[in-house]
């Protein structure tokens, strides 16, 4: 067996087991230890149990049978709560895949004298997991034991005794555990995992919640030591590897008007790649929503479906806005071409923001996308996060093939907002409004910053609003300076 | 080392007379051959022999024939001792080594 440069020696050896959720199998190097158990720990609500049972109830759909041991909800509650999301743990259930089982440690501690084994559990645990021939099995949480025994010498000593059994099992085992003060885990569970060990961090930070994950340990293996931001939405968990865009999209050659004779003009008279990323930015009242409304117009013309979602102004502002600059978008919504959805980007914090958009993908399935401005929901998260959450928002309408522009809102002096997170280095396209200082009033420029792959105009455009329309006109001779003010 | 088996205690004959006293029930789960299960059995005995009239019927369920019967009455921890009549269940874990705790954990006495 031959070692390439770059991975460890060892790293052959240990098989994985794919987790099946989107990204979690890349940050692990393809997946959990096979045959081992593995440590998910953290605080309340951080999605341990979610995880737990997602890496089950798909290993089951994908045909390895697995079963979950609860030891708080009872597995009436577990499938209500899993309900929402589309694992359909009923039907694994009926189909002898899955076996959910409440490990039932009564309402209070029993009363204790002597020793003890937990070999009672070892037995309810062999029938579920020969039930089903179970090769995942979780226990979320082991731990309550330690609120049920006070002997927590014996109970430390038959955990271990726990975990080698179920490595004898020869399982690929999950075990959730509390966060603790200053331990990994509440009650040092740790110390008797080796081989992987995942905490999962969820933060509120400026009223905006963030959910982590983060691979500790990982034996034998070259793994992924960042924190990556996860979502908890209708399909599950998913994570956004921050260190790598594993996502491969297929460079896309069709080009698409942007609905401005004038602008497709600058984009060597074709317009956008179709499936491509556009930013527009600009500052207050330079008419990026026009751009915006141009292009899903154009796209509706063309009789696609097209999405767009407002952080700033209602349906029915929009709609007037638009008619006031010679767009009339009425026509296809009422087609049902046109799905304009308003959001304020207060009301939920930014991981709620992107299900929501992700869900709205999926209901409408439109080939243009409008997010009018992507700054506000910039502005709801730290840099970091948001770079990440955006990232896997232009990485999700990519791999939907889907044709995405951003508008982007600047204010004030300094290099673009969007600059700060670095979201211009994952947009393909990259288009700048201004407004024309020594010109008459309401005269507007527009020049492009970049275009991935494509020839295009260099130099700053009229561009002009008005009842008749949106135009881009000639190049002026204006000299605007370099706008960027830093590397896009 | 005596070895457990699932069986029941003979009643003992019964008395004279006097008023009918209710005979306990316990049963002690193990798991397979369990010192600590033994050393459990031999405790209740004495102590039921101390504070109980009748000697009571004590039922040892060997959860390695009956494995189904951890899933139904919710056995983790053995050998877990628990008393089902008179109601209600009273239950403790352990091989009963410490006669105070077992007395209040089964709640053994008179009434």
């Amino acid at each position: 067996m031959s070692f390439s440069a770059s991975e460890p020696e060892g790293l052959d050896e240990l098989q994985r087991t794919p987790t099946h959720l989107e990204g979690l199998d890349h940050v692990l190097s393809g997946g959990l230890p096979t045959r081992r158990t593995t440590l998910v720990c953290g605080g309340p609500g951080c999605g341990k149990t979610m995880l737990a049972m997602e890496v089950v109830a798909r290993g089951a759909a994908h045909g390895e049978p697995g079963a979950f041991f609860s030891f708080e909800q009872t597995s009436r509650e577990l499938q209500t709560d899993f309900r929402s999301l589309d694992l359909d743990l009923e039907g694994l259930v009926h189909r002898d895949l899955l076996r959910i089982h409440h490990v039932d440690l009564g309402d209070r501690p029993a009363a204790e004298t002597g020793g003890y084994s937990l070999d009672g559990l070892l037995v309810q645990m062999d029938q579920v997991i020969e039930a089903v021939g179970a090769k995942r099995v979780a226990l979320d949480t082991l731990e309550v034991l330690f609120a049920r025994l006070e002997d927590s010498r014996t109970l430390r000593s038959e955990i271990r005794r726990l975990f080698r059994w179920l490595q004898d099992r020869e399982v690929t085992a999950l075990v959730t555990a509390e966060a603790g003060a200053e331990t990994l885990t509440r009650h040092g569970l740790e110390e008797y995992v080796s081989d992987c060990v995942v905490r999962l961090d969820h933060r509120i930070h400026d009223e905006v919640s963030t959910r982590r994950a983060r691979v500790l340990k990982y034996r034998g293996t070259r793994h992924s030591t960042n924190e990556h931001p996860f979502l908890i939405s209708r399909k599950g968990i998913a994570l956004i590897p921050v260190d790598s865009r594993p996502l491969e999209h297929p460079a896309p050659a069709e080009r698409i008007s942007t609905g401005i004779e004038g602008l497709d003009r600058m984009f060597g008279g074709e317009g956008y790649f179709r499936g491509s990323s556009i930013l527009v930015s600009g500052r207050a009242g330079t008419g990026k929503s026009s751009i915006g409304a141009a292009y899903v117009d154009a796209a509706c013309r063309r009789g696609e479906r097209a999405l767009y979602v407002s952080f700033e102004e209602s349906r029915s502002q929009i709609v007037r806005n638009m008619q006031s600059v010679g767009v009339d978008l009425e026509p296809w919504i009422e087609e049902g071409l046109l799905t304009i959805q308003a959001r304020r980007p207060s009301q939920l914090g930014l991981e709620e923001h992107l299900r929501e958009v992700e869900d709205v993908l999926d209901d409408v399935s439109p080939e243009a996308v409008v997010v009018d401005p992507v700054t506000n929901l910039i502005n709801v998260g730290t840099p970091a996060t948001t770079l990440a959450m955006l990232t896997r928002l232009v990485d999700s309408m990519k791999a939907r093939r889907t044709t995405a522009l951003y508008t982007s809102l600047e204010s004030g002096e300094g290099p673009p907002s969007v600059m700060r997170v670095g979201v211009s280095s994952v947009m393909d396209t990259w288009v700048q409004l201004v407004n024309l200082l020594r010109r008459p009033a309401e005269s507007r420029g527009i020049y492009v910053v970049k275009a991935r792959g494509m020839a295009h105009a260099h130099a700053v455009h009229e561009f002009r609003l008005s009842d008749a329309g949106v135009e881009v006109a000639d190049p002026l001779d204006t000299a605007v300076g370099d706008p960027r003010e830093g590397p896009p | 080392m005596m070895m457990l088996r699932k069986r029941r205690d003979a009643p003992p004959p019964s008395g004279g007379g006097a008023a009918p006293a209710e005979r306990w029930r316990f049963r002690i789960y193990t798991v397979g051959v369990n010192p600590a299960a033994e050393t459990a059995l031999r405790n209740l005995r004495a102590i039921c022999s101390k504070h109980l009239e009748l000697e009571p019927t004590i039922e040892v369920v060997d959860l390695e024939q009956e494995p189904e019967l951890a899933l139904s009455h919710g056995i983790y921890a053995v050998p877990t001792v628990i008393r089902h009549h008179p109601l209600p269940l009273m239950k403790v874990i352990g091989d009963l080594s410490d006669r105070r705790r077992t007395l209040d954990g089964l709640a053994i006495g008179p009434r």
